[in-house]
């Protein structure tokens, strides 16, 4: 009778099925607790997002608008990063376990038991998953709201509720990944043989053709990629460019480590006297069997390096450069604006009198001038009709004319300017020619000054930089507005005139916060009871929108530099134990030849040493490339202050390198463990 | 004296948890003079592999000494063992043992680069020795590339460029056809002729045929001994023969004999 397997059999297989899925999870403990570490952290931060996302309260927050929409497309990114980085730690997995899996169907496991199985595991790890992201996210994610909360200035006494719409959500996202997960783990058995499996290649890699060619074109497209972050102006062009950007570094370091890397060791073993010593000659020897996967996983080791400390160095210079760039953007704390011919001095000066009599606030700061401000296209040292054709749009500036006698009073200077001569300033690049041509007419620049307490300086902001012309009085301040008016063919001089020339209050109060925003508030609203009145401006309110944005900037900011190091520290270590498994073998078979422990341990650290300071060497050299980018984006916010950004990177990098150093430090000792282990 | 002396050596293997000992070496001596070729024959359990390990020095005797040129072994420092393994002692597996990440050539140069040596040095040693074992012609290629005998002898030449005192071969023809095996075994005859010591464990009869004395090994300690003399090797192969069929029939009462031994 032909050996069949009996109904009794078939129940008995069954049940045992279960029990090998957890056996499989808990004998391969070295790869799958991280596995479990990664998508534990990958459901908290997308539970996170997705409660903060659910609660009423960022809705409907005063101001919230923005770190909403920020949390939304942080999360939208989220889903993006994590998918790919999930389904890589998996099939990692998979590859380990594929003898095993060839041993259960040379035992008799069907293709069908080992698809349960696999299921069977993964309905473990998706729970497990779930379970340790969502409750470590209820515990953590009031916290996490809160310190968003701060970072965005706004009110914090308010309560944070979970929604089922979160965790459902939740759920769902990451039942979709273990499902894409499992299809490709059912793919891998259903396409190979039980043969296959067992005997895992031990083949070398070939060795890749055009070595010599293919790392000249990686210096070339990364010194590409490099010149254009160098380069980039802040246009519209710049988010093109940022993105071509780092495409070209992705590739580039692609080419130069894979071919660079071999063609280096392939030099290394050229020469005989480097070669044949002990630590070098197995280091070098196996580095060149896996040349090509050793030089994916570096790629991506110094990618996400890459990501992780451009992330972490925005995030840094935008907290600590916040109140700066609120400063520069909003330097007083309200503007008010007045057609001259309206305006009502003294009244003015009464009510503010008597607000801070009310109030019991003391007005710290009050400027007040007169300006015409005018638009001009700028040749060289000549200020003209503007620019009509989109290319020399960023040509074209907003020119302030004001007098004297308001210059030395504000900046308390003694100008005393002759008819044909100006004190100039510019907000932005300085202007730097000893005569200024406006509609036609020569001036001599008496002096380049170099601040203006009405316009901070930021030498490289390109984009809204203003002109100020000082002329010695309203002879000549009427004179050029003529001579602009004539030149743009405006016909109601008269009128026009009347519009432009505006009075300009602004004031910086000193006091109580909520004191002050009542002060300012109700000042604003009797300025526009007034005549003349032309706008108002509370900055005390667009300092908390400008802060709002930011903070939700900064939130994610952190969030995804943590998301990207999770990833980055995994892609290690799962390089370094499937490595050690690789290894195993070599390492006894050399202690068998006489190779001492000692030796060992001394080029495990060679090898990993080599390994682990390439990509750290070229992430630091790419971020360098990166901040020229970064800065132009930040003007973009108007942040201007390289000086903090600069420093910011130094800190992070040294941050990150020391993180990075006790990472190697570890993985280190886990690939030791496993070439120096005992056979299984 | 005699280059490899096994002084009442005794292994006992103590379970993890401590209660169960099983005892895989009883007592075992015998002596090996320089030159000699000896196959140590007995079967799966034996204690012939634990046997080698402890004459490898890759595992410790529970009691008893090995003295290589009347050195004892145990009492190398573990830190100078691999050393003195590098030096003293060649090695042949029966799974060959080499790194599939390097080429025959660098496979050869492998302990001789862990002992320092130069690369004129390394080559000038190569050169003789792989035009004796025919695999001159093979040296650039990898372990992965050729056949299974080829391997074998890159593995022979390996332990025989370090100019060891011993040889110790562990099953050498074990992963071998019958061609190949013999064209080993034909090479190990050569190169003992030429005065290399070597020292084989193997439970083949026909590789135990070309050595000039046979060791049985049953439960733990040396039961028989056998010398070639003058006799050509299938006359070795009877005796062998004959000698185990023995070994094999006295397994029921071995026991007993063993009690009244310990008696």
């Amino acid at each position: 009778m032909k050996p069949t397997a009996t109904g009794e059999q078939r129940a008995k297989l069954w049940k045992i099925l279960p029990g090998l899925a957890w056996k499989g999870v808990g004998s391969n403990g070295t790869v799958y607790y991280p596995y479990f570490g990664a998508g534990i952290f990958s459901v908290f931060t997308y539970f996170v997002f997705s409660s903060i996302l659910h609660n009423d309260i960022i809705r409907i927050l005063p101001r919230s608008a923005y770190a909403w929409i920020m949390l939304q497309i942080g999360r939208g990114l989220l889903g993006i990063i994590l998918l790919p980085f999930l389904f890589y730690a998996n099939s990692f997995l998979i590859k380990r376990r594929k003898k095993e899996i060839g041993l259960y169907s040379i035992l008799g496991l069907e293709k069908k038991h080992i698809g349960i199985m696999f299921l069977t595991e993964t309905v473990i790890t998706f729970g497990v998953v779930l379970a340790g992201g969502i409750i470590s996210g209820i515990i953590l994610s009031k916290f996490l709201f809160l310190l968003l909360l701060r970072m965005t200035g706004m009110p914090v006494d308010v309560e944070f509720v979970f929604y089922p719409a979160a965790f459902a959500e939740t759920a769902v996202f990451f039942f979709w990944v273990y499902m894409v997960n499992l299809v490709y783990n059912w793919m891998q058995i259903g396409k190979s043989r039980p043969a296959e499996l067992l005997s895992a290649s031990k083949k070398g890699e070939r060795e890749p053709r055009f070595l010599w060619l293919c790392a000249a074109a990686g210096v070339l497209v990364l010194g590409e990629g490099y010149k254009i972050s160098m380069e980039s102006r802040m246009d519209s062009s710049i988010f093109t460019n940022f993105f071509l950007a780092v495409f070209l570094v992705i590739v580039g370091t692609y080419l130069i480590f894979t071919s660079g890397s071999i063609a280096f060791l392939k030099l290394l073993k050229k020469r005989k006297g480097f070669y044949y010593r002990p630590a070098n000659f197995i280091t070098v020897s196996g580095m060149l069997s896996r040349m090509k996967k050793n030089a994916a996983s570096l790629v991506n080791i110094c990618i996400f390096s890459t990501m992780v400390i451009i992330t972490l160095v925005c995030t840094s210079s935008l907290y600590l450069g916040m109140d700066g760039v609120l400063y520069f953007n909003y330097p007083f704390d309200m503007d008010a604006h007045f057609r001259e011919s309206g305006f009502r001095e003294e009244q003015s000066g009464t009510k503010l009198r008597e607000l801070e009599e009310k109030y019991g606030l003391q007005v710290k700061e009050n400027l007040n001038y007169r300006k015409i401000s005018l638009g001009c296209g700028k040749t060289g040292n000549a200020f003209g009709v503007e620019f009509a054709e989109r290319t020399r749009q960023e040509d074209n500036y907003r020119v302030n004319l004001l007098l004297e006698e308001d210059y030395n009073r504000m900046e308390n200077r003694a100008a005393s300017l002759g008819e044909e001569e100006v004190v100039i300033y510019s907000e932005g690049a300085d202007f730097g020619y000893s005569e200024v041509i406006f509609s036609g007419k020569e001036f001599t620049v008496k002096e380049e000054a170099a601040e203006l307490r009405i316009a901070p300086k930021a030498g490289k902001n390109s984009l809204s930089g203003e002109f100020f012309l000082i002329v010695r009085d309203e002879g000549v301040w009427n004179g050029l507005a003529d001579r602009w008016m004539t030149e743009n063919g405006i016909e109601d001089k008269e009128g026009f005139l009347d519009e432009r020339t505006e009075r300009v209050l602004r004031l910086d109060v000193e006091g109580d916060a909520a004191e002050k925003a009542a002060f300012i508030e109700e000042y604003g609203s009797w300025c526009s009871t007034q005549p003349g009145y032309a706008g108002f401006s509370n900055n005390l309110e667009n300092r908390a929108d400008s802060r709002e944005m930011m903070g939700g900037l900064l939130f994610i900011g952190v969030l995804f530099g943590l998301i990207f190091l999770m990833c980055l520290l995994l892609i290690m270590y799962y390089k370094q134990i499937s490595e050690g498994y690789e290894d195993k073998e070599n390492f006894e078979v050399m202690q068998k030849v006489g190779m001492s422990g000692g030796e060992i341990r001394k080029t495990v650290h060679k090898q990993i040493l080599l390994v682990f300071y390439l990509p750290l060497f070229g992430a630091v050299l790419h971020t360098a490339a990166g901040l020229f980018m970064v800065d132009k984006l930040f003007g973009a916010i108007y942040f201007y202050d390289t000086r903090l950004m600069v420093e910011c990177a130094a800190g992070t990098v040294l941050l990150f390198a020391a993180v990075y150093g006790l990472s190697y430090w570890y993985t280190a000792s886990v690939y030791y463990g496993i070439v120096n282990g005992k056979k299984e | 004296m005699a280059l490899l002396e096994v002084r009442n050596v005794k292994k006992i293997y103590t379970a993890r948890l401590g209660a169960v000992k099983v005892q895989a070496l009883g007592d075992v001596n015998f002596s090996v003079e320089e030159g000699e070729y000896v196959a140590i024959m007995g079967e799966s359990g034996s204690g012939k592999t634990t046997l080698l390990n402890i004459l490898a020095s890759l595992d410790k005797a529970t009691s008893g000494q090995v003295l290589l040129n009347g050195r004892n072994l145990a009492g190398i420092r573990q830190k100078e063992l691999c050393a003195f393994r590098r030096e003293h002692l060649g090695f042949v597996f029966q799974d060959f043992n080499l790194l599939d990440s390097l080429s025959l050539r660098d496979n050869i140069f492998l302990p001789l680069v862990l002992a320092g040596t130069g690369y004129e040095e390394m080559e000038r040693r190569l050169e003789p020795l792989a035009a004796k074992l025919e695999i001159a012609d093979l040296l650039n290629k990898y372990p992965y590339e050729v056949s299974g005998g080829q391997k074998q002898r890159a593995a022979v030449c390996r332990a025989l460029i370090t100019k060891p005192e011993i040889v110790l071969a562990d099953e050498p023809t074990g992963a071998l056809d019958s061609k190949a095996s013999n064209r080993l075994l034909k090479l190990f005859a050569d190169i003992n002729g030429e005065g290399q010591t070597i020292l084989m464990v193997t439970h083949s009869i026909q590789a135990a045929s070309h050595a000039g004395r046979v060791l049985f090994i049953k439960d733990g300690s040396v039961f028989h001994q056998i010398y070639r003399g003058k006799q050509t090797d299938e006359e070795m192969y009877k005796m062998i023969s004959d000698a185990l069929t023995v070994l094999t029939a006295n397994r029921n009462d071995g026991s007993v004999s063993r009690e009244g031994e310990a008696g």
